[in-house]
């Protein structure tokens, strides 16, 4: 298995530009509007929004004004699969559409596909949609046809800030550790890395430096894998099953102890 | 009985407890769940291509890779 790869993106200087957004959908062939409709957000300069089928890149506008629009403070953040060490996507999947490359990385096979949507409700990031062309479930697959020709992701590769950066995920630790320490050196006290540690879901390939809490850039702080209430769900379901035929013998004991009460003259 | 009550008990007990194997999965650690790709280099059905399968209104061939290439060689890395 090669080194896994992965994305390190710098929030900071995101300046949401969003040519990763154009780059995905370039090289991957996504349509830029769905089925030809623009719609607008009506409250945002985002008109992307989320992520989703045709929406493999997402920058996010978070734009924190006071009612007076006096001061404000926007946060920007390109966000996209976590491609996760543990995928929760993954082992919801029923076809095994859903595989995980030398890389690293996590790919949908759309041709393997049947749009179950199991793997929508298992993302604990909400990244994975039905794209409405093939209804089948789509998300990143970290350029995995560039990978395999030595090129880097056509977002990255497109970033103009370096914001999205990409390489082996021992690397990008190293570069995202320094890059946490300059900022805090320069008084950014709160900037911190999202999912770089083994501690979120066994680690995220693609992990960020945010300077505010998760849920700001609506980000779960603590995601789970779906699997998580295996043992305490079976164990109860055993308990259940165990109840309701106590609940039974005791019920047939009483009906029968009245009916040979009855038969009795 | 009591042999045949403690087999039932420790069947429940194991299968109650059994997890998947991407709840233990660490970086770089082989496929996990992923059950079909055991090679270590993983062969994708139609390579990555988001509409493998779909039916095309107008069949087009696909598109040649000469920007990309392109691109390749104009960008700063």
């Amino acid at each position: 298995m090669a080194e896994p790869m992965g994305f390190y993106t710098d929030t900071t200087v995101c300046i949401g530009c969003k040519a990763c957004e154009v780059a995905c959908k370039e090289w991957n062939q996504l349509p830029a509007t769905n089925g030809g409709v623009n719609t607008l957000s009506g409250d945002s300069y985002d008109n992307t929004r989320r992520l989703d089928g045709i929406h493999w890149r997402h920058v996010k506008f978070i734009e924190q004004f006071p009612e007076d629009r006096k001061d404000g403070r926007w946060l920007l953040m390109s966000d996209v699969c976590k491609h996760c060490v543990q995928a929760a996507c993954l082992e919801v999947c029923p076809t095994n559409a859903i595989i995980r490359t030398e890389f690293d990385t996590v790919v949908i096979q759309s041709d393997v596909c049947n749009g179950c949507r199991a793997c929508i409700a298992a993302c604990p990031f909400g990244v994975i949609d039905i794209n409405p062309v093939s209804n089948t479930a789509q998300k990143c697959t970290l350029c995995y046809d560039r990978l395999q020709s030595g090129m880097e992701p056509a977002c990255s590769k497109a970033c103009p800030t370096d914001s999205i950066q990409f390489g082996t995920i021992r690397e990008l630790r190293e570069r995202a550790g320094a890059r946490v320490q300059q900022l805090q050196n320069a008084g950014e006290k709160r900037a911190h890395l999202y999912g770089a540690d083994e501690k979120m879901l066994g680690g995220l390939n693609s992990f960020y430096l945010l300077v505010d809490k998760p849920e700001v850039y609506g980000l779960p702080p603590d995601p789970k894998m779906p699997t998580r209430n295996l043992v305490p769900g079976s164990l109860f379901s055993i308990l259940g099953a165990l109840l309701v035929g106590l609940i039974g013998i005791v019920n047939f004991r009483r009906r029968g102890a009245g009916e040979v009460k009855e038969a009795r003259p | 009985m009591k042999h045949r009550l403690i087999t039932a008990l420790t069947a429940l007990v194991c299968s109650s407890a059994c997890s998947s194997p991407e709840t233990a999965r660490t970086r770089g650690d082989g496929p996990g769940a992923d059950l079909g790709n055991r090679d270590p280099i993983v062969r994708m059905h139609e390579g990555s291509k988001p509409y493998a399968g779909t039916p095309r209104l107008i069949p087009t061939p696909p598109p040649p890779l000469d920007p990309a290439d392109q691109a390749d060689r104009l960008s700063r890395r």
